[in-house]
């Protein structure tokens, strides 16, 4: 009798249960059409309300690779044959699926996106906002600022008032001689570019086998420049920056060329014009000749007499021949040193241990582990 | 009861599960590795070692990464791989257009022949890296292209801003230089690293012993070479290769003005100077890109591509034997040195080892477009 009784009850508890589950299954109650949305900043891409059995049958298998899948649309604004979708990652969120793009999308492209709901295919396409592209960017400075230059200079530096896309450089820039022709085959071209970790310096290098004595491409096609002749550098507009505009203006550099510095950078001929003591006057280190600008600015530091940095600011001057220090506090009387690192080079690419290309037979190759020297001075 | 003894096997298994999972990752941990996401600002050059981990250049964030890699799916074909249109498949996968990408080096796992590809997009300061492996679809003879996720990897990283004479004393800080790896490769447990400043002008080439441990400080050397016997200068390496010949290690290293320098390993030593051999000029207005070297019949061959010349095939014998160059090169464009083929293969820009009968290369097409190409080892080195 009970037995009985406890089986009826199961097996209602069971209809209970089977009933349940299909109308939760079957019931359209709460589930809608899904829907694709693109949120405002182009981060995310998400599938809602998807029913529950479609995600279902999504989360089991891979549905990642089959059935939401978003591609970059093509200059026709088509999807080509054999197209590969966009790479992310997929999560599963409540009645939704994410998808993130491992790459973030472009500006200016148009994207379509297409999710499978069920045996149907939906659709969405939308299109990444176009920057705007009017110039605003432009050449501050090329270094050295001098115009006049030695006939192996090994560097430009170009100096741009913002960040900078890479890959455009070597083709925006020119060297004309006189008479307005080109140059030809003047510049090391890197493919790694050489630019500052904000993009907004620009190394450009000389070819260096056309200023190295004995070497081929010196021997093959001279010299880059000859002295006396005057050259102009000019940089296209046309160059990108870190957004894709184009630059404001082209920018031109006129200079000179004078004869070779086959000479390294002598401490012994800088002159250092001291500062009183209790004043907050500029200490000023005339190098006697130009230095390189980038290394100029970083390997020269003045130091107090327990060999700490003097807090300050540094600045480059006359045209790379100067550096000028202006310290935060007044100067306390006493004894100070300056601290050169020895890869300092001058506009030839010469530092303070070797010459841009040793001469073996009259100069000896420093090997020395040394990193740095030390001039002396005295503020009273 | 029987619901007590399900969940103390449920926590058993558990138990035994995390223990599993512990020891996985901790078997990588001791060699300094560990498991994430690495936190890399840029991919750049690629290099493997024997086992299959992954050596890659962060030159933004002055890194060297290892990460070891997926070895379960190997290709032992023999057979020729190839696939057009690279580029435009990687823009594809990246959702965007050719001109944004980049394909900065090329290496080939040496366990499962997978081809890695590092790639960028973009060409702002928002330029965005990643990893996608070029594999064999199915037995065909077409690539495929797949996107190497580094969200979950075993990973280690060796900072080269760590190395001393570098940061020691500059004071005023390092703020607008950079360096630039131009090249790495992994030789005999060590990961070789060269580059380029934005400011100085010298060649930096460093010897990290791998595991990367800690703060352990690698070896930097300078390198000079003899330009026509007389004038040394200390030019930045465009791109290098470990080779070995008779049993002895060398480094042949091709520079940013064409010489191609050669030098044992044993004369690479901490804190060292080298004076390399200038073994070949190989004429003005090219800047050499790539080095690839191969076994063939025997015998070991070098290829070497360039910008603006066919690429080059050397014997490794013919470089170690030759003399260091004494005379200039008297004629415009004219090479000098050790002697080398000519191949009509021009417009190479990524070259490495595919398989036993096979290297792998990517040319720039006739159309523009990137070409993944398997070229035979036979028609690069056999005399007929």
């Amino acid at each position: 009798m009970s037995l009985t009784l406890r089986l009826k009850s199961r097996l209602a508890t069971l209809i209970l249960l089977a009933s349940l589950f299909l109308f939760t299954m079957c019931s359209p109650s709460g589930e809608g059409v899904p829907r694709i949305i693109i949120s405002d900043d182009f981060q995310k891409i998400s599938v809602d309300n998807i029913s529950s059995s479609v995600l279902n049958d999504l989360t089991k298998g891979q549905l990642e690779k089959s059935s939401f899948l978003v591609y970059v649309l093509n200059k026709e604004g088509a999807v080509s044959s054999n197209q590969l979708p966009i790479v992310g990652n997929y999560e599963t969120v409540g009645s939704s699926i994410q998808f993130t793009p491992t790459y973030s999308f472009s500006a200016a492209n148009s994207y379509l996106v297409k999710f499978k709901n069920g045996e149907e295919w939906m659709e969405e396409t939308f299109d990444m906002p176009r920057l705007n592209m009017s110039p605003v960017t432009s050449v501050e400075q090329i270094y050295p600022s001098s115009e006049l230059l030695p006939r192996n200079i090994l560097k430009f530096y170009m100096q741009f008032t913002d960040s900078m896309a890479q890959r455009f450089s070597y083709q925006n820039i020119a060297l004309l001689d006189a008479r307005g022709d080109t140059v030809r085959d003047a510049f090391l071209e890197l493919e790694e570019e050489l630019w500052s970790p904000d993009m907004k310096r620009f190394t450009l290098l000389l070819d260096p086998g056309r200023i190295k004595r004995g070497l081929g491409s010196q021997e093959d096609l001279g010299y880059t420049f000859r002295t006396g002749s005057n050259y102009s550098l000019l940089i296209n507009a046309s160059w990108l920056d870190a957004w894709g505009r184009e630059l404001t203006n082209n920018f031109r550099k006129d200079f000179t060329i004078k004869a070779d510095d086959r000479t390294k950078p002598d401490l012994n001929a800088w002159q250092i014009e001291a500062p009183k003591a209790s004043s907050n006057d500029a200490l000023t280190i005339n190098f006697n000749e130009p230095m390189d600008f980038g290394l100029a600015s970083r390997l020269v530091q003045i130091l107090n007499e327990q060999e700490q940095p003097v807090e300050g600011t540094y600045e480059l001057s006359n045209a790379e021949n100067s550096l000028v220090f202006r310290p935060s506090t007044s100067w306390t009387s006493g004894n100070y040193k300056i601290l050169v690192g020895v890869v300092l080079e001058d506009l030839a690419g010469n530092n303070l241990k070797n010459l841009f290309d040793v001469d073996n037979q009259t100069d000896n190759t420093s090997i020395s582990d040394e990193t740095h020297r030390l001039i002396s001075f005295t503020v009273n | 009861m029987n619901q007590k003894k399900r969940l103390s096997w449920l926590m058993l298994s558990m138990v035994l599960l995390a223990a599993l999972s512990l020891s996985f990752n901790s078997r990588d941990a001791k060699d300094g590795f560990e498991f994430g996401k690495p936190e890399y600002k840029s991919i750049g050059t690629l290099a493997f070692s024997p086992d299959g981990t992954l050596f890659f250049a962060d030159s933004k964030g002055a890194e060297i990464y290892a990460v070891k890699m997926d070895l379960s799916k190997k290709d032992n074909s023999k057979e020729a791989l190839n696939m057009v249109d690279v580029d435009l498949k990687l823009a594809e996968m990246m959702g965007t257009t050719t001109r944004d990408i980049r394909v900065v080096d090329m290496a080939t796992n040496p366990v499962t022949k997978s081809i890695v590809l590092s790639v960028s997009k973009g060409t702002g300061n928002n330029t965005e890296y990643g990893l996608v492996s070029l594999t064999r679809d199915g037995d065909s003879k077409n690539g495929k292209l797949e996107h190497i996720s580094l969200e979950e990897v075993n990973y280690s990283s060796y900072g080269l801003k760590d190395a001393p004479s570098e940061s020691d004393k500059d004071r005023r800080g390092n703020s607008m230089r950079t360096s630039s790896i131009t090249d790495i490769a992994f030789y005999n447990g060590e990961v070789y690293v060269t580059g380029i400043s934005n400011e100085e002008f010298s060649s930096t080439f460093r010897k990290i012993p791998f595991p990367f441990k800690g703060k352990q400080v690698g070896s930097k050397i300078e390198i000079f070479h003899a330009a026509h016997g007389r004038f040394e200068t200390n030019a930045p390496i465009r791109t290098f290769m470990p080779f070995k010949l008779d049993g002895k290690d060398h480094i042949l290293a091709a520079y940013t003005c064409t010489p191609l320098v050669s030098f044992p390993v044993s004369d690479v030593k901490d804190g060292g100077h080298v004076m390399g051999k200038t073994v070949a000029e190989l004429g003005s207005n090219n800047v050499p890109i790539d080095l690839v070297a191969f076994e063939r019949g025997g015998k070991s061959h070098i290829v070497l591509s360039n910008s603006n010349r066919s690429a080059m095939r050397f014997d490794p014998a013919d470089l170690v034997s030759q003399k260091g160059l004494k005379d200039p090169v008297e004629e415009r464009f004219v090479s000098d040195g050790a002697k080398y083929v000519q191949l009509p293969l021009v417009q190479v820009l990524q070259l490495d080892d595919l398989n036993e009968d096979y290297i792998a290369v990517i040319q720039r097409w006739g159309n523009g477009s990137l070409r993944f190409r398997s070229l035979p080892k036979r028609w690069i080195a056999d005399e007929r």
